[in-house]
């Protein structure tokens, strides 16, 4: 009797839910989740920054300025191991000998991983937003879209964890190389890549920062605070301009002629050491330290850090993520149904 | 159907210069219980692992009721149980919901999962734990669940890969015992089992196929690997030391081809046909001699000693 490729994968898929379901890591990754949300809720209570939660961009830029962070600590602990088991605990060797081609055992697998995964997020978005509604009334629509790149960030992460789980032997060494390289490795080449100014719109830690940047309120709040922080920037540049002045250059000639005079001896300690304190500023002032102090803080206020903040093309993040999910996906699945037992 | 559900054509695994399996060509007649018998390496395991599309062949083809597994391997393993060495189950699963997924994945429907599931565990007496996590079981019982599963949807054929290795000798009886009586639920049934274990393929099976590095030695029945030039050789224990008249009346039996002392014992050579190890067990039962045993010198282990000697 020959079973059609469909009903097979609908039968793994279920059978690794119910896998995921049972196991410790799914316990682990709810968890995580929910000690993030928990800890998030907590600390703006405990330190009254439950006040001034008071908008649909600060509450997006607390509630899911991680997630990619979190999203991937999840798919790192449930995806990284779905290959590798089968053959480190020897269940391939019932699973393989049954006449179930392999591509169907991958797509079960990689369904059921994404399913899991989503129903994660899905969890993690609603307990937030119910924070978000008692706290501001209601919410953005776009919420919903945020939740989507969510599942797809979480797609492409999958895609990476399978590369990582078809090419190694043990189960623990998956799930720690793919923790550095979705926790670690790729947020860090993601951020190398824009701090040089080059776009990264490519970059799947970029694609998944849309999950926060589509909300347009979000992205007005964090455009505020950038804002608000280049204006202090440029204060204090103004400010150190000014002392590093040639105009302060009498000032100097005086002082340095007043402390080695006949009238500064005079003075009593306290006047003395205020006096030598003024020289030794001005003095600073002028000095190359001070130069070099001025040209950071322009550089920074110049930098793509300061630049503001642009509504993401949400489609192409989607695109992206997608593409890097299935090139993940298409490398494992080679190797996947190569690997002899 | 093709008569030989198992046909092997110039199969070949090579690793890298290792030559795992030697084209090797072999027959597994319909209804037989073959063991495919060979030294550690000399790749019994390699080709079950072929057959159950483990690993891929180099060359050659390998058919399961007339299908090529390497070609099309879901199409062949569809009447195929296997147990290959000590497979694990999801520790998390029941057996009973272990032979679900089982036979869910082979298309099974719900009904005849139930049934077959009641009637296999029954038979791998495994009933009393159908509702306990696998993770908790003994490697003796996760082997009765591996051999369980393998009879589920009632396959034509099983490949078993050394099934009794690494169990404790309980376990092994137990698994023995279930083999055993594999053929009494289904007539239309062949089995493959490799083992390097001579009295388990003397017990239980009819056929032998005797494979070392990756080439075929030598495939026939059992009584052919058991007799020494068509002849056996029988031991008679007696209680104190066998007389001339003891000797003289053995001796002058038909059947019998030589008879000489072996200390207490006397060792019998006779015709290889099992009817006239009968006939002598019966006609030394009728003298006046105190036997206390009756064994067969283990010409299988001589045969197997010599066709390796042989094939080095």
């Amino acid at each position: 009797m020959m079973v059609s490729d469909l009903k097979q994968i609908m039968v793994v898929t279920k059978n690794e839910l119910i896998k995921c379901v049972r196991g410790k890591k799914f316990l682990i990754s709810l968890g995580i989740v929910g000690v993030v949300f928990i800890l998030i809720t907590l600390l703006q209570l405990v330190t009254g920054a439950w006040d001034s939660l008071n908008g649909v961009g600060i509450f997006i830029d607390t509630y899911f300025g991680n997630a990619t962070l979190v999203i991937a600590l999840v798919v790192a602990l449930l995806s990284s191991t779905a290959i590798v088991s089968e053959f480190e605990e020897r269940t391939a060797l019932v699973l393989f000998t049954r006449p179930i081609k392999r591509t169907s055992i991958f797509v079960g697998k990689v369904l059921a991983c994404v399913i899991i995964e989503a129903a994660i997020i899905l969890g993690y978005y609603v307990l937030a937003c119910l924070v978000g509604i008692i706290k501001l009334g209601a919410l953005s629509p776009d919420i919903i879209l945020s939740f989507l790149i969510a599942v797809l960030y979480a797609f492409a992460a999958s895609g990476i964890a399978f590369i990582i789980s078809s090419f190694f032997k043990k189960g623990s060494v998956c799930t720690i190389i793919a923790l550095l390289v979705l926790v670690v490795i790729l947020p860090i080449a993601s951020a190398m890549v824009s701090s040089s100014g080059a776009d990264s719109w490519y970059m799947m830690d970029e694609a998944g920062s849309s999950l926060y940047k589509c909300v347009p309120e979000y992205v007005e709040y964090r455009n505020s605070v950038t804002n608000e922080v280049a204006e202090v920037i440029r204060n204090a540049t103004e400010i150190l301009k000014a002392f590093s002045s040639d105009d302060l250059q009498p000032a100097i000639t005086w002082i340095d002629g007043f402390v080695t005079s006949a009238d500064f001896s005079k003075l009593d300690t306290n006047t003395q050491n205020s006096m030598l304190y003024l020289q030794s500023c001005l003095h600073m002032g002028t000095s190359e330290y001070m130069y070099v102090m001025v040209q950071i803080l322009e550089s920074i206020t110049e930098s793509p850090m300061m630049a503001p903040m642009k509504n993401p093309d949400v489609f192409r993040s989607a695109i992206v993520l997608i593409v890097w999910g299935l090139v993940g996906l298409v490398v494992s699945w080679i190797k996947f149904v190569r690997r002899e037992f | 159907m093709s008569d030989n559900p198992i046909e092997i054509v110039k199969l070949r695994k090579e690793y890298g210069r290792f030559v795992a399996v030697n084209d090797l060509t072999l027959s597994i007649k319909k209804n037989s219980f073959t063991g495919l018998l060979g030294p550690n390496g000399a790749g019994k395991s390699t080709t079950l692992k072929i057959l159950t599309h483990l690993i891929n062949a180099t060359s050659g083809e390998a058919f399961l009721n007339g299908i090529d597994v390497i070609k099309d391997p879901k199409g062949a393993l569809t009447d195929v149980g296997t147990v290959i060495e000590t497979p694990e189950f999801y520790s998390y699963l029941t057996p009973k919901e272990t032979f679900r997924y089982v036979g869910e994945l082979i298309g099974m429907t719900k009904e005849s999962i139930a049934s077959q599931t009641d009637e296999i565990l029954e038979r791998v007496k495994m009933s009393q734990w159908q509702d306990k996590k696998l993770g908790t079981f003994s490697k003796g019982m996760r082997q009765r669940i591996a051999l369980g599963q393998a009879l589920l949807s009632d396959p034509s054929i099983i490949i078993l890969d050394e099934p009794t290795s690494g169990l404790d000798p309980r376990g092994m009886a137990e698994i023995r015992e279930v083999l055993k009586n594999l053929r009494n639920y289904s007539k239309n049934l062949t089995i493959v089992m490799s083992s390097h274990i001579l009295p388990e393929v003397q017990d239980l099976c009819d056929r032998i196929a005797f494979i070392n590095h990756g080439t075929l030695l030598m495939d026939d029945d059992i009584s052919a690997f058991e007799s020494n030039d068509g002849m056996r050789n029988v031991i008679v224990k007696v209680d104190g030391f066998p007389t001339d008249n003891m000797m003289r009346q053995i001796s002058d039996l038909d059947y019998v081809i030589s008879a000489e002392r072996l200390g207490n014992d006397i060792s019998i050579t006779l015709g290889a046909d099992i009817s006239l190890r009968s006939r002598l067990f019966n006609d030394v039962a009728a003298m006046d001699m105190k036997v206390y045993g009756f064994t067969e010198e283990d010409s299988l282990e001589e045969t197997y000693l010599k066709l390796i000697k042989e094939s080095r």
